[in-house]
């Protein structure tokens, strides 16, 4: 079960430079899917890295349910599904031996299951036959796929997503859509970096824009989301 | 019930297979100079020599762990596999494992390779053996504790929100070191690791001097106890510290957040001596190069070490290893430039072939060749150990080992494209 994620007075900065987020609060509730956007540089990166627990605040703090996520970032992970920016994957594993080996160290693969849940999570993404070969050998869009398997496969309660739409065809595009609105509507809490927004403005809950005065954070609650009209 | 795992290993603990092959032959040159060394030595030589190793060791694990375990380059999978502190701590283990061999087995070799009695005086063998490890083992873990902890503080003086009197004292004095602010603590880290490690291996001289065992070992003992310690305290949270100095590192050597320095960077016509066809990689690679490591000074301190030796008469033998551990040492660094964040690698093989790579980084590793001829004719001017001919043998290694290392940098890089293409 997913518990909100609290930002209080979040601020990052570079060195000495400008703040890139500065006295952001802020929270996402379970169910939710979010939606940040804004110019380059805007800090939507920057934001989804000090949620990831790959930056750490200049001050403030991010608090998921009571737990201060960057003092156990362990725990926090632990419900915690993640696509990065760039193709971080081991360019010598298979797709389905990636997320069988997330799978086996999160304490979740049973022999009977785990290739089921597997395969099921790989056709849903339309990641075809090539899913036995080694991801080092994949088209950037099939790593993208890979990546937003590997983000889901432990069923988290929270992903978090960075320009998940990136490199995909059309088709897939859509079944992630679908994915990411399927995990909301189960009580999951999204939220997504993405400037390909047509795809997912339909059921986001809110778009959070930022870099639009000087950090602050505007956002404009969407309404359109199916059975929340 | 699973089944046990079958899955490779994707976490990648070292390079490719050219890395691989460097270290192994590092490891061999060490080794061969210390059965060279050892060989026929008595048991309080032996003794000596390792505490001279543990000095070496001391200055390695100053300067090298932070450059061997930050920015880690599995953190993503990390993530999404989320293992727990303690295994995140075996895992950081184990990357510096490399580290550790490299300077522990010539030790072992210094300690017991004796072809004419090998198992002659075995028991003071051992025991130096012990103190010498001890001494190696504890400056190892005093550094590695320290460096994998740094990344709060490091963050708060790379944000201005420590360090403030440092940042008065450039300002007002115009002095300071060429690093990004956040880079200070660890060059104060190198220099506290280094005192603190020097001055165990003193006090184990010290000890041995005074004939007294429990004394030689003392210190060893003292710094391998507080520095397991300091890491038993903080094992159980070293999921935060381990993100956090990552996140640090992350921050300022790469991850398309780097901060700008003010040290001047070196100007294209500084590279004259580069051949024009391999002049812009070579300025690229130096530029990038002078941006991770501090290369220049490193070198200077190693010279100075070598003027010391020098002065107080050292053995050739031991200015032999001090010398190759010097030149392997500095051309290794140039492997930060095969790193896929300094190297992207569909990017360099557009620019240009492997064998232009293989030049180029010639050129980079050879960029202190001056430097080193200098300090060796400086030897020669004011000593009437070594002559003319000994430089010149140790230019034609230096020059060597620049190939060499360019090439499997190279080929660890680039040419694994090529190979993967």
């Amino acid at each position: 079960m997913a518990a909100s994620l609290t930002l209080d007075a979040l601020t990052k900065r570079y060195g000495d430079g400008p703040p890139v987020l500065d006295g952001l609060s802020r929270s996402f509730v379970p169910g939710t899917l979010t939606v940040l956007v804004g110019p380059n540089g805007a800090g939507k990166t920057t934001l989804l890295r000090l949620l990831a627990v790959q930056a750490y605040p200049t001050s403030g703090t991010v608090r998921y349910g009571a737990l201060n996520i960057h003092e156990r970032p362990y725990r926090y992970l632990q419900d915690v599904g993640l696509v990065h920016a760039g193709p971080e994957l081991p360019e010598h594993l298979t797709a389905v031996e990636l997320l069988e080996w997330i799978l086996r160290s999160r304490g979740q693969w049973t022999d009977d299951e785990g290739p089921a849940r597997i395969d099921a999570l790989l056709n849903r993404l339309r990641l075809d036959e090539r899913r036995e070969n080694l991801i080092g050998t994949y088209s950037s869009g099939m790593v993208q796929k890979a990546q937003i398997a590997a983000a889901f496969v432990a069923e988290p309660a929270v992903v978090l997503m960075d320009e998940p739409l990136r490199s995909l065809d059309t088709a897939t595009t859509e079944a992630t859509a679908k994915l990411i609105q399927a995990f909301v509507e189960e009580g999951g809490l999204a939220i997504v970096a993405s400037h390909q927004t047509d795809a997912l403005t339909p059921f986001a809950d809110e778009m959070v824009r930022l870099g639009e005065e000087e950090s602050e954070a505007s956002t404009s609650p969407q309404s359109t989301r199916p059975g929340q009209q | 019930m699973p089944r046990p795992s079958s899955l490779p290993s994707p976490i990648r603990y070292g390079a490719g297979w050219a890395s691989r092959l460097a270290y192994a032959l590092l490891l061999g040159v060490l080794s061969a100079a210390a059965v060279l060394l050892a060989a026929g030595a008595d048991p309080a030589t032996r003794a000596d020599g390792l505490r001279l190793w543990a000095f070496v060791a001391a200055g390695v694990f100053a300067v090298a762990p932070p450059n061997v375990l930050f920015p880690d380059p599995n953190v993503a999978t990390l993530q999404r596999l989320n293992w727990a502190p303690r295994r995140l701590l075996r895992y950081h283990g184990r990357r510096l494992a490399p580290l550790v061999l490299l300077v522990a087995v010539p030790a072992v070799l210094l300690a017991y390779a004796d072809p004419g009695g090998p198992l002659r005086r075995l028991g003071l063998k051992t025991a130096a053996l012990g103190q010498g490890l001890l001494l190696i083992l504890g400056a190892a873990l005093d550094s590695f504790v320290h460096f994998a902890t740094l990344g709060a503080r490091s963050q708060a003086w790379q944000e201005g929100q420590a360090g403030q009197w440092y940042a008065q004292a450039v300002e007002e004095q115009g002095q300071g070191v060429d690093l990004p602010r956040g880079l200070v603590p660890a060059l104060f880290a190198t220099t506290r690791c280094f005192v603190v490690a020097v001055a165990a291996v003193v006090a184990t001289a010290a000890g041995a001097q005074v004939g007294t065992g429990l004394l030689a070992w003392g210190p060893g003992l003292l710094l391998l106890g507080w520095a397991g310690a300091r890491l038993g305290r903080r094992r159980t949270a070293y999921d935060r510290h381990f993100y956090h100095t990552t996140a640090f590192y992350a921050e300022v050597l790469g991850g398309g957040t780097v901060a700008a320095t003010d040290r001047e960077p070196v100007p294209y016509d500084a590279l004259y001596w580069v051949p024009r066809r391999w002049r812009p990689a070579a300025w690229a690679s130096v530029r990038q190069l002078d941006r991770r490591l501090p290369l220049g000074r490193l070198v200077a301190v190693a010279h100075l070490g070598l003027w010391l030796f020098c002065i107080r008469g050292v053995a050739p033998a031991v200015i032999t290893t001090y010398l190759l551990v010097i030149f392997a040492g500095q051309v290794a660094a140039g492997a930060v430039l095969g790193t896929p964040s300094a190297a992207p690698r569909a990017f360099q093989v557009s620019m240009q072939s492997v064998a232009d790579w293989i030049g180029a980084r010639t050129f980079v590793n050879l960029r202190w060749f001056g430097p080193h001829v200098g300090s060796l004719a400086l030897v020669v001017l004011f000593g009437d150990t070594y002559g003319w001919g000994w430089v010149g043998t140790w230019a034609a290694v230096h020059l060597a080992l620049s190939i060499v290392a360019a090439a499997a940098v190279t080929l660890a890089a680039e040419g694994r494209t090529r190979a993967t293409a």
